[in-house]
């Protein structure tokens, strides 16, 4: 094992010793925190329709936006690097070990006696519903009411055809309407 | 789900939408705090790394692939205590120096830490990668050895230099206090004339290591996954990672590389031992090396319990 050569680039040192580009963003600006204040808002909204809180969504957000920062120099030449983070934050959001990771990390962030929990609202029950919708039909509605995607540009975050999208929504939709209807049956 | 029930009304889940787009617009993050982790875990993956170039040395010399040339023949590090012992008849039970490093005799004094872990709760491999950056980059030293072995629960590492002593003193602090660390023995080295073959190989029993799994090696089909294509959604998984494994596995070898085992811990990590030298650097940095260093990551993000991927490279 040899002693790292001085790296000012603070890159890492690949097996054999020489300087490699692991794609992270340098400390400094070079456009990354433009891209992070633009797109958080909107990021922070898709996991939120998809997480069922807002502490664990914006903890998810980070996290994502952060995979993101350790490969800025290959993730800001992709045609839409907001899409790409949003599919990170889609797929993290939708994941149950992925979600409780993150509520663990936001109430160490909240502190002692907090909770992660949203204060009640009436969008809440509805919501909570969604983020209960299996992962795709969840990513489907989201991607199309709350991001304001185009069945084609939904179908790529999804990770399906624009027809199986389709498919995806109507049987959410079909399953918000039924949990709803028993809902109100059981008032 | 029964195709005739109607669908929730798509009017009222547009208004759903606009309610959490403008309770979102506020949220702007924490970009301090991302900066932070990233550092943090530019840190561990750096750390990560150079336990990955400590194992190198260590799988070269179980191996007895180590090359040593003229440049170290004026060096061999040793106290006369231990050696390394292997499992393969080929193995050369000495202590080494990094033949890429020239280091004359009078380089300066040589120091040494070993250290004894608990093998059910840590094994080299987190070992080597426990040093953290600070003190294996001490700039006012080199860091001319890593030696382990296959019998027996401990690691050495030697630093030759003016902030040897220090380097090593660093390293046990950063050492002691760390999950399955029995003990961190700090001392004076003395550089030998010993030769190859010549040191003391020890003999009692193998150490109650981790079970490995044998992989099966897959057909790999065409076309090869591109590193790109296995994260492009931000997480690398098992599969995944076994199939960039493999690939790497494939291209190391058409460079002239050889792997002794591919395998897999009870606990999930991977471990293959492969033969150094250069031959499949070039394979590892373009197909394998973000998927490996993500999953581990990844890994790392999933708790204490997990602990790092061994991999012996």
């Amino acid at each position: 094992m040899q002693p790292d050569p001085p790296n000012p680039t603070d890159e890492p040192v690949g097996a054999a010793g020489s300087a490699t580009v692991v794609g992270r963003a340098p400390d400094g600006d070079d456009g990354f925190a433009a891209f992070y204040t633009g797109e958080f808002p909107r990021a922070v909204a898709l996991s939120r329709s998809l997480c069922g809180s807002w502490a664990v969504a914006e903890e998810l957000t980070q996290e994502a936006f952060l995979t993101a920062h350790r490969r800025w120099r290959r993730v800001r030449d992709l045609d839409d690097p907001g899409q790409w983070v949003r599919r990170i934050v889609a797929n993290r959001s939708v994941s149950s070990f992925r979600r409780s990771q993150a509520e663990r990390r936001a109430l160490a962030r909240l502190g002692p006696g907090r909770t992660v929990d949203d204060p009640p609202s009436p969008d809440g029950d509805l919501l909570a519903r969604i983020a209960d919708l299996p992962p795709k039909q969840a990513v489907a509605i989201a991607a199309v009411y709350v991001d304001q995607l185009d069945h084609t540009e939904a179908a790529a975050l999804v990770g399906c055809s624009p027809s199986t999208l389709r498919t995806h929504l109507q049987r959410g939709r079909a399953a918000l309407r039924l949990a709803h209807d028993a809902r109100e049956t059981g008032r | 789900m029964s195709p005739d029930v109607e669908p929730f009304a798509d009017d009222e889940l547009a208004r759903l939408g606009g309610r959490v787009r403008a309770d979102a617009a506020p949220r702007t993050g924490d970009l301090a705090d991302l900066i932070g982790r990233s550092r943090a875990a530019r840190q561990r993956s750096r750390g990560a790394l150079i336990g990955v170039l400590g194992v190198a040395v260590i799988v070269a010399v179980v191996l007895g692939l180590t090359r040593v040339g003229p440049s170290t023949d004026s060096l061999q590090v040793g106290d006369g205590t231990g050696g390394i012992a292997s499992d393969s008849p080929d193995a050369v039970p000495s202590w080494t120096v990094n033949p890429s490093i020239p280091v004359p005799e009078d380089a300066g004094e040589v120091w040494a830490i070993e250290v004894v872990y608990d093998p059910l709760a840590s094994d080299f491999g987190r070992l080597v990668e426990a040093p953290g950056p600070a003190p294996m980059m001490s700039r006012s030293a080199a860091l001319i050895g890593v030696t382990s072995s296959s019998r027996e629960p401990r690691v050495q590492a030697y630093w030759i230099g003016d902030g040897a002593q220090r380097a090593a003193e660093e390293t046990r602090a950063s050492l002691l206090g760390q999950p399955g660390i029995v003990s961190v023995e700090v001392r004076k080295a003395e550089p030998t004339t010993r030769p190859p073959r010549t040191a003391v190989p020890d003999t009692g029993p193998p150490h109650p290591g981790p079970t490995v799994v044998t992989l099966v090696r897959p057909v790999l089909s065409d076309p090869r996954p591109t590193q790109d294509e296995i994260f492009a959604d931000g997480v690398v998984t098992d599969e995944e990672y076994e199939l960039a494994l493999w690939t790497f596995v494939e291209c190391a070898e058409a460079d002239g590389a050889s792997f002794s085992s591919v395998g897999r811990f009870a606990d999930g990590r991977y471990q293959y031992t492969m033969s150094t030298g250069g031959a499949g650097d070039a394979c590892y940095r373009s197909i394998f090396m973000q998927v490996d260093l993500t999953w581990q990551l990844q890994r790392e993000a999933a708790g204490p319990a997990s602990g790092p991927t061994v991999t012996g490279r």
